[in-house]
């Protein structure tokens, strides 16, 4: 079967006629396109990493129902419902400062400073550490993810920290 | 193929008035089975077959002879023709002739089977037996090399006046040191002291800062060029063919990247400048010795023979006994890398004692081999330095008498005595310097012997690209890896756009061997396949394999996250491409149950995942490209009925609208498909649907009902 068949299954919304409303007592989101309402969503991420613009919408099922490519294109009012609930989820402390990084045996012990606040975590293996252009996905032994978004933004210590030792 | 004049001699003496030679090819086993030379002659009339020492003649009538080939034995072969009168031996030969013996044996049947007439016979066929030229070419492993260091000429030219500053800055403190004695403390002159002590921490300083540089200028060289080596020959990796990674293992092929051209590395950069640097220090101290007394100079000679005779007879020894401990080294890490992970299968025969005993005796033999090594040290380095003493004695001795005679200062002994020992440290290096060097022109060889190998496989230069429509036609195509052994034999076989083929066989049938064919990953010997109606050596391989995909047993993930696995063969594909094809391989909610999703990282090989899940994953990444036909290798063999079922959904989406060819083991797993081949000793012996096949009662029946009766038993004993 050819794979456009089931690129129109995907149901991908245009963001621009899309409205998210957030469902305070369901705790889901509801989408309204065109006047059709969608209700009882869960916003997934697939590519977290790579796409984070990118939003599946499942139902409580896990049956995906509809796609927005980048939700960055909302309306500001969608867009807060919409990253209230995909902040719950996807709790991806960016990485503002780097203390130290301290090597024992095979893993790294982090000291760092967030934007949630200071933590201390350890990661073990190659692909604990991914770089991505300029920015920097970290998953440490527990499969906690942190991220520094830009590294030409971190202060030269951080930089030159982080350097010597990845 | 240069003929000798006495076989010439011999051959023409046979020879009829218009009989000529067509072909000829030599064997080197003789007629009373020892290592002889022996040669074959195809005429337009006979095989002639002599042996020059012996003078043994064998002749046929190529009127008399129905078919030629080649039996293959252990450590030797022989070459038969079918006669009017019965089957003939006609020669023996060792396997190192085979290639060029089956050639002949593949020209000879022609003639024996009328398919080509010996008059007519042309160069261009015959083109087509000759023995195959050694692609190689002897380009000098040296100017390869030479040829990487040229882009960066103006670092070698800063790292040579670097060398040359530091080692004429190493000729000076024994000078100071002479100023310091005959000068300084004999006038008591405090002044002078301030500034021969000042003119040794400049020239101290200077050697560090020149050190530093001349350093850098080297590391920087050499990353250079081993970055332009490695690179050059990952491009030839990729170009070459599958029939390369078959003849040469995997960890062969790295090692030439790897090691290899560290090697190589050194030489040009480190090797060569020690040379230089050791080859000038020893012309410079040489001639300041010999201009500060020439007789002198003369005794600090005395002990060069030792050294330059000593050093390579040692570094020879020490080679074997490092190779030895090497080897020892190796046994002891092949049992652990075989008790280790394989400690349940110790621990279930109670083989715990066994396995100590055999690991105390490795390493018994492990610490002989390091004690050898330390022996052989002691053996020559006290003797090398006592020798250069011994020297140095004598110059004291001869040197002392002097100084107290009048000849010669203090000072100028004490130097002479420093730029001496400063005289046997090069010509030690320069000695050291022979192996290593030697064994990087023997690395520059090996990484030479891949780059100089051609690809197979290559466009044709009026090769062409057209989208298919998925019909495949193999046309008497026979194939063998080696040439000698055919795997497959003329193989007839239509495929219509869109089927759906199985083929079935015992193992070793050929199955596989037809699909590669069809990547071609391999050309046939003969025969030839056609997509479309178009020879596959007229298609540009690009287009043909962009358009087949290829889902094997056990499918190899790279080491990346699961998106980018998915688009391995469509690296510009949008997220919701990868969406929609994990969707079709039914992968999409295991990802999306991954913390990750399709970011998530499948570890090398993709062992993070199952083997279900790397199947599914191998599904999505060939339903990406859109392919036109589809190559199904025992998909399904390696994982459990329960993830069948998902596998089975997912090839239902994979194969809709596409010609695809199954091979399957499993015969239950080829229901749907339109026709069935059975293939059995690289031969297609049975074609049709299941239920044909099945009343015609031939093979696919037997193995049909012997599967059926296996997979019953192991049902009820599951039960």
């Amino acid at each position: 079967m050819p794979i456009i068949e089931f690129l129109k299954g995907l149901n991908i919304l245009d963001p621009k006629r899309v409205k998210i409303t957030f469902d305070e007592q369901e705790n889901t989101l509801k989408i309204n396109v065109d006047g059709r309402i969608l209700s009882g969503l869960i916003p997934a991420k697939p590519f977290p990493i790579t796409y984070p613009e990118f939003v599946i919408f499942r139902d409580s099922s896990g049956v995906d129902v509809c796609i927005i490519r980048d939700y960055r294109e909302l309306d500001e009012e969608s867009k807060r419902s919409l990253q209230k609930v995909l902040d719950k989820i996807y709790f991806i402390p960016k990485i503002q400062r780097i203390m130290s990084i301290e090597t024992s045996g095979d893993e790294f012990l982090w000291d760092v400073l967030t934007d949630k606040g200071p933590r201390v975590f350890r990661t073990r293996g190659r692909m604990s550490v991914i770089l991505m252009g300029k920015r920097v996905v970290i998953t440490d032994i527990n499969d906690n993810v942190y991220e520094i978004e830009d590294l030409s933004l971190l202060d030269p210590k951080s930089l030159s920290e982080l350097e010597a030792t990845i | 193929m240069q003929i000798p004049e006495k076989v010439m001699d011999l051959l023409n003496s046979l020879l009829l008035n218009d009989e000529r030679i067509i072909y000829s090819v030599s064997g080197d086993i003789d007629e009373n089975s020892n290592f002889g030379e022996r040669w074959l002659f195809l005429t337009n009339k006979r095989v002639i077959i002599l042996s020059p020492t012996t003078k043994s003649v064998v002749q046929f009538q190529l009127n008399d002879l129905r078919s030629a080939f080649i039996k293959d034995y252990i450590g030797n072969s022989e070459l038969f023709f079918e006669t009017t009168h019965g089957l003939k031996s006609a020669m023996r030969f060792s396997r190192e002739r085979l290639e060029d013996l089956y050639n002949a044996a593949k020209l000879i049947d022609k003639f024996a089977k009328r398919e080509i007439d010996p008059e007519e016979v042309d160069s261009e066929i015959l083109e087509t037996f000759l023995p195959k030229k050694n692609n190689v070419k002897k380009t000098q492993a040296f100017f390869w090399l030479i040829s990487f260091l040229k882009p960066h000429i103006h670092y070698i030219i800063l790292a040579v006046i670097l060398s040359l500053s530091i080692t004429a800055l190493s000729l000076t403190p024994p000078y100071l040191m002479k100023i310091l004695l005959d000068e300084v403390f004999t006038n008591r002159n405090l002044e002078m002291l301030t500034y021969v002590v000042i003119a040794f921490i400049v020239v101290y300083a200077l050697n560090a800062i020149l050190g530093a540089a001349q350093n850098y200028t080297l590391s920087y060289l050499g990353q250079k060029i081993i970055y332009g080596i490695r690179v050059k020959i990952y491009e030839h990796l990729q170009s070459l063919s599958l029939g390369f990674y078959d003849k040469m293992s995997s960890g062969r092929i790295m090692t030439r990247i790897t090691d290899d051209v560290g090697r190589v590395q050194w030489f040009l950069t480190w090797g060569t400048q020690t040379l230089i640097i050791s080859l000038l220090q020893i012309i410079g101290i040489g001639v300041i010795i010999f201009s500060m007394n020439s007789y002198l100079a003369l005794f600090a000679l005395l002990p060069i023979p030792i050294i330059v005779v000593g050093i390579p007879l040692f570094r020879k020894r020490a080679h074997k006994a490092y190779h030895k401990t090497w080897r020892r080294w190796a046994d002891v890490s092949s049992l652990l890398w075989d008790t280790i992970p394989g400690i349940i299968i110790v621990k279930a025969f109670t083989q715990e004692k066994f396995e100590l005993k055999r690991f105390i005796e490795r390493m018994t033999n492990l610490v002989r081999a390091n004690l050898r090594v330390t022996l052989l040290h002691i053996k020559f380095f006290p003797l090398l330095s006592f020798s250069i003493s011994t020297g140095t004695a004598i110059v004291w001795w001869i040197g002392g008498q002097k100084v107290l005679e009048g000849q010669i200062t203090f000072g100028s002994l004490v130097a002479f005595i420093s730029y001496m020992s400063m005289f046997y440290g090069p010509i030690q290096t320069i000695s050291n310097l022979f192996e290593p060097l030697q064994s990087s022109i023997t690395s520059s060889e090996r990484i030479l012997e891949i780059m100089q190998i051609e690809p197979e496989i290559k466009d044709a230069p009026d090769a062409i690209e057209f989208p298919f429509k998925g019909a495949i036609t193999f046309r008497n195509v026979s194939f063998g890896y080696n040439p000698y052994i055919p795997v497959l034999n003329n193989i007839n076989l239509e495929i219509k756009p869109g089927e759906k083929i199985g083929i079935v066989g015992p193992s070793g049938s050929g199955k596989t061997t037809l699909t590669k064919l069809l990547m071609r990953f391999y050309d046939p010997t003969e025969g030839a396949i056609y997509i479309d109606g178009v020879d596959l050596k007229k298609i540009k391989v690009r287009c043909l394999r962009s358009q087949i995909g290829l889902i094997l047993q056990d499918p190899l993930l790279f080491y990346g996250s699961i998106a980018y696995n998915i688009a391995y063969g469509k690296q510009n594909a949008t997220p919701e491409e990868i969406i929609a094809a994990a969707k079709a391989a039914n992968l999409h909610e295991f990802v999306m149950s991954q913390p990750l999703a399709y970011d998530t990282n499948v570890g090398d090989r993709g062992w993070r995942l199952s083997g279900g899940e790397r199947q599914r994953v191998a599904i999505a990444r060939a339903i990406i490209t859109e392919p036109k036909i589809l190559i199904l290798d025992e998909a399904t063999s390696s994982v459990d009925t329960l993830t069948e079922k998902k596998i089975q959904e997912a090839m239902d989406n994979l194969v809709k609208g596409r010609t695809t060819i199954i091979i399957a083991h499993r015969l239950s797993t080829l229901q749907n498909v339109d026709r069935i081949v059975v293939m059995d000793k690289g031969r297609i012996v049975e074609v049709g649907t299941h239920e044909e096949l099945m009343r015609a009662g031939g093979l696919y029946s037997q193995l049909y009902k012997a599967q059926f009766a296996e997979e019953t038993l192991i049902n009820t004993l599951q039960r």
